[in-house]
């Protein structure tokens, strides 16, 4: 399997948003699971389809038309599920965010560590 | 029985229909209907999302290094125009400058084409639509000279070359 290239951190978040959505992962949804992580920070929407779009382009997700509904006045969704490239894009990514967080325990102590993530 | 959802007017999506590319107007278009509230709050995701995502199509749809060769290659065309039929235009003042205009606007069609057409094969009135904008700055023979040189040459290339697509 060709290695992943490595991957922003606004690329970790919409891989981590289409992961826990499963077969729910679509733009709004996307786009709301995105600024629930990423909060206080912003996620627009147009930010998100351009991350899902150079994901595509890299293999890491792929996407298709699902049915249309009345709630998006009659129109189809475009879905997206994660590749096994984009999974162990995401899974590097959690084993170097978990690296780094053993790195500032270890170095500020328990109480000033964990303030960090209050 | 559900509530059918209150979206925009017909006549505003109709709107952001025309300037989403073919390629995602679908499921934009459903996105910004379900996020519908209000027409403001929806003007207001029309303008903050659209224009990223016409950016993101062309990002994808273009190649940075044809493009350059293309516009390269009129640019050539061009001066080479100027050469045969109006030498006295390459004397003046910013001459080169203004040779410059009809390849640029010529390859901001392409990308525009590129992005909402269905076809790939560009056809060869971008090149003269491309030319209309240096009118007034470039003499009328140079540019049609240069549009009829640039367009015998495409049909070469597609003739010779079937596969490649310009």
């Amino acid at each position: 399997m060709p290695k992943p290239d490595s991957i922003g951190q606004f690329e970790q978040l919409v891989l981590t948003a289409i992961l826990t959505l499963a077969d729910d992962a679509y733009g709004v949804s996307i786009q709301v699971k995105v600024a629930e992580l990423a909060s206080p920070l912003p996620a627009s929407l147009g930010s998100v389809y351009v991350t899902l779009d150079r994901l595509e382009d890299k293999g890491l997700v792929s996407s298709w038309l699902s049915d249309p509904t009345p709630e998006r006045g009659g129109r189809a969704k475009r879905c997206y599920r994660l590749e096994a490239l984009g999974e162990l894009a995401l899974e590097r990514s959690a084993v170097t965010a978990k690296r780094i967080w053993e790195a500032v325990f270890d170095r500020l102590g328990k109480d000033r560590a964990k303030g960090w993530v209050r | 029985m559900g509530s059918v959802k209150k979206g925009p007017s017909r006549s505003a999506e109709l709107l952001v229909a025309f300037l989403l590319p073919r390629s995602c107007r679908e499921e934009v278009l459903g996105d910004l209907f379900e996020r519908y509230r209000s027409p403001l709050q929806y003007a207001l995701d029309v303008a903050l999302t659209v224009p990223l995502v016409i950016a993101s199509k062309v990002r994808r749809r273009s190649d940075p290094q044809t493009a350059l060769i293309e516009v390269m290659t009129m640019y050539l065309v061009y001066c080479a125009a100027a050469w045969y039929v109006n030498r006295t235009f390459l004397r003046t003042d910013f001459a080169l400058l203004f040779l410059a205009i009809p390849p640029t606007t010529t390859m901001i069609l392409f990308v525009l084409w590129d992005v909402y057409a269905a076809s790939r094969r560009k056809p060869v009135l971008c090149v003269a639509l491309g030319a209309l904008f240096a009118v007034g700055t470039v003499p009328l023979e140079i540019l049609v000279c240069g549009v009829l040189m640039i367009a015998a040459f495409v049909l070469v290339i597609r003739i010779m070359f079937p596969r490649f697509v310009t």
